[in-house]
């Protein structure tokens, strides 16, 4: 096994390191094309001897949570979860419905603000800060469902995207100084767009957009922001099937060349086992298990609250 | 002059003033979502700060009552009436969009138009109540009445388009795209770091900054400003003029203002008093006014002018050619 290269060092016009992602390095540069069935099933053959990007790999801790809990009224949706994410990870967030996943990253990301517990972000702590300031902090969040600006068009969405903008600032924008940045965002934009496969609906509303579209849309846009970590709720969710291997293979893209740390909540199991590092298991709102698809699977307790018969 | 041509001069200040207005509505209505139903309040604060500043002190005759009475000329009333809004409304503003949003914001908004109103009214001692504040001295006192007319129409109509192209320049830009976001999806637009407290503040602000500077050359050009003039349902012609219009649309706003104010406002006027009944008319156009919003939000929501895309140059390939940006390069991918 090779060690995972020490993130953010290299810079990206050296050659890749082999992630020792086997199979799936090598078909990755592909971007087009592909059908899905194919690689789900290239990546369960592939997952058992991938490498875990962990504690004793990976040198610095992203993010620390430490007993969160957050009730709606009787019901604790998430009761004490603690654990960590590394710089360069990968994590999968797994669990039944009402596990508590999305809860916990609505507390993490500051969407919901009312929970107790500790959230550290790279040595600060962020516990209850307000949505855009986690943001700001460079952890950015999709939502379950894809939430576009809907009377913008997509180009319009993604260009919300870059953080910091220069004609967000009212001096700026009376001078007119921004005009010089905002073509260089613009031809990022396109990139990004053509990326994403995007391009040919630059132009329509974001209301005019199929749910899968929605979906890349939205990654687009946070990817656009330029964040450290991405904390993506079901990417996967409405997405047809011959774009959910374009959407994986974009997000192993982000993951290994852009340098982002991502966070997955994820129902389809296939692709949290082919792009994660590491899996966490929720269950009633507390973590149950963690490790490679292969420990959870030998977990009796994760194999009984939820993956029943369907791993065996 | 004529008596015609006075008369179109008049309604030209009216629709000119009454455009700044529904500008800056729209920019906080159209741009940024917050449905101001205290918007008329911003206005007054604008009239009321410039006549206390431009009269002289309460005489002393047992029925006459307000605070102030600087004596101020041109323009240092006015720049006081629109600082005072701007300061009225960074209080409000940054309160009251601080925890409410839509339909709750609204209501608390119109709620705080009519309190204010019957405060206002109610306490003769603050803007004298019913009768207000009369006598405010107009600018340039030395013109004739009918030079007067065509400078103050040529004011206005130049403030109208200096607060037209700020607006429009501010809405052009990153700016104006995250306010829109912010208007379309507020928890969106904060998960990509966008402060949506700051930002709506100062949308809010800026039509506030419209709001004030309408009210203070509407007080100098009536003479004077009282409880009447701000009712709220004053808001709803600003509410109408924007949906008619276009919102989100700064020259939709002004198109508005002209079939609303100029053409329904002033239009019912010419209809002949029916004997008996003094309030049959106003009555029957704010009927019209109504059924007139109800009829674009159920045919044409987006207004006469719709709200335009935001225009890109497209997309250049290494040469410097222009792509095909909006035309489909591929088909049948998505899902």
């Amino acid at each position: 096994m090779i060690k995972a290269t020490p993130l953010g060092v290299r810079s990206r016009a050296e050659p890749e390191p082999v992630h020792d992602r086997g199979v799936m390095d090598a078909r990755l540069p592909n971007c087009g094309g592909e059908i899905g069935h194919v690689s789900e099933r290239v990546g369960r053959t592939v997952s058992q001897e991938r490498p875990q990007v962990s504690a004793d790999t990976a040198q610095h801790v992203a993010l620390k949570l430490s007993g969160i809990e957050c009730s709606f009224g009787g019901v604790q949706a998430v009761a004490g979860v603690s654990f960590d994410v590394m710089d360069g990870e990968f994590v999968g967030l797994i669990g039944p419905n009402g596990a508590g996943k999305s809860t916990l990253l609505d507390c993490v990301s500051g969407l919901n603000r009312s929970y107790r517990g500790r959230v550290v972000w790279d040595g600060r702590d962020i516990t209850r800060w307000p949505l855009h300031r986690v943001a700001q902090a460079g952890l950015v969040r999709t939502f379950q469902v894809p939430r576009l600006f809907r009377r913008m068009t997509a180009l319009s969405n993604v260009m919300v995207g870059p953080r910091n903008q220069l004609g967000e600032n009212l001096g700026a924008v009376i001078s007119g100084s921004w005009r010089r940045q905002e073509s260089e965002l613009l031809a990022e934009a396109y990139r990004t767009l053509r990326r994403f496969d995007l391009s040919y609906v630059a132009n329509n509303y974001g209301s005019d957009l199929s749910g899968g579209q929605e979906r890349l849309l939205e990654l687009c846009r946070a990817i656009m922001f330029r964040p450290r970590m991405l904390l993506l709720d079901e990417p996967f969710a409405g997405v047809s099937p011959t774009n959910r291997r374009r959407l994986a293979d974009l997000l192993t893209g982000v993951w290994r060349d852009e340098k982002v740390t991502i966070v997955m909540v994820e129902h389809r199991l296939e692709w949290i086992e082919e792009l994660c590092n590491r899996i966490l298991v929720m269950a009633n709102g507390t973590l149950i298990a963690q490790g490679s698809m292969a420990d959870v699977r030998k977990n009796r307790e994760v194999v009984d609250s939820y993956l029943g018969g369907a791993l065996e | 002059m004529n008596l015609l041509t006075f008369y179109l001069v008049t309604v030209g200040i009216f629709i000119c003033l009454n455009g700044i207005q529904v500008l800056g509505f729209n920019m906080q209505f159209g741009m940024a979502g917050i449905l101001n139903f205290a918007f008329i309040v911003l206005v007054a604060v604008g009239a009321y700060a410039t006549a206390i500043a431009s009269v002289s002190p309460a005489p002393n005759d047992g029925f006459t009552y307000y605070i102030g009475g600087f004596g101020w000329q041109f323009p240092w009333n006015v720049l006081f009436g629109v600082g005072c809004t701007l300061v009225f409304a960074l209080i409000l503003g940054g309160l009251a969009l601080r925890r409410l949003r839509h339909d709750y914001l609204a209501l608390t908004l119109v709620a705080l138009g009519q309190g204010l109103q019957i405060l206002v009214l109610d306490d003769p001692r603050l803007f004298n109540g019913n009768d207000g504040i009369l006598n405010v001295p107009a600018p340039w006192a030395d013109l004739s009445l009918v030079d007067f007319q065509f400078a103050f129409l040529a004011m206005s109509f130049v403030l109208l388009v200096v607060v037209y192209l700020i607006m429009a320049r501010v809405t052009a830009s990153p700016w104006g795209r995250a306010l829109k976001a912010i208007r379309e999806d507020e928890e969106a637009a904060a998960s990509l770091g966008r402060s949506v407290w700051g930002r709506k503040l100062v949308a809010f602000l800026i039509g506030a900054g419209a709001a004030g500077l309408s009210g203070s050359l509407l007080a100098i050009y009536v003479g004077g400003w009282n409880a009447g003039a701000w009712a709220t349902g004053e808001n709803l012609i600003l509410l109408a003029a924007v949906i008619v219009g276009g919102r989100g649309r700064h020259l939709g706003a002004l198109v508005g203002t002209i079939l609303l104010f100029g053409g329904i406002v002033e239009g019912t006027r010419f209809l002949p008093a029916v004997p008996g009944q003094m309030e049959l008319i106003p009555s029957l156009r704010g009927i019209a006014i109504g059924l007139l919003v109800l009829g674009f939000l159920w045919w044409r929501p987006e207004g006469i002018l719709s709200e335009r895309k935001e225009r890109f140059s497209p997309e250049r390939d290494d040469q410097g050619n222009a792509l095909r940006g909006s035309e489909p390069s591929r088909t049948g991918a998505s899902s």
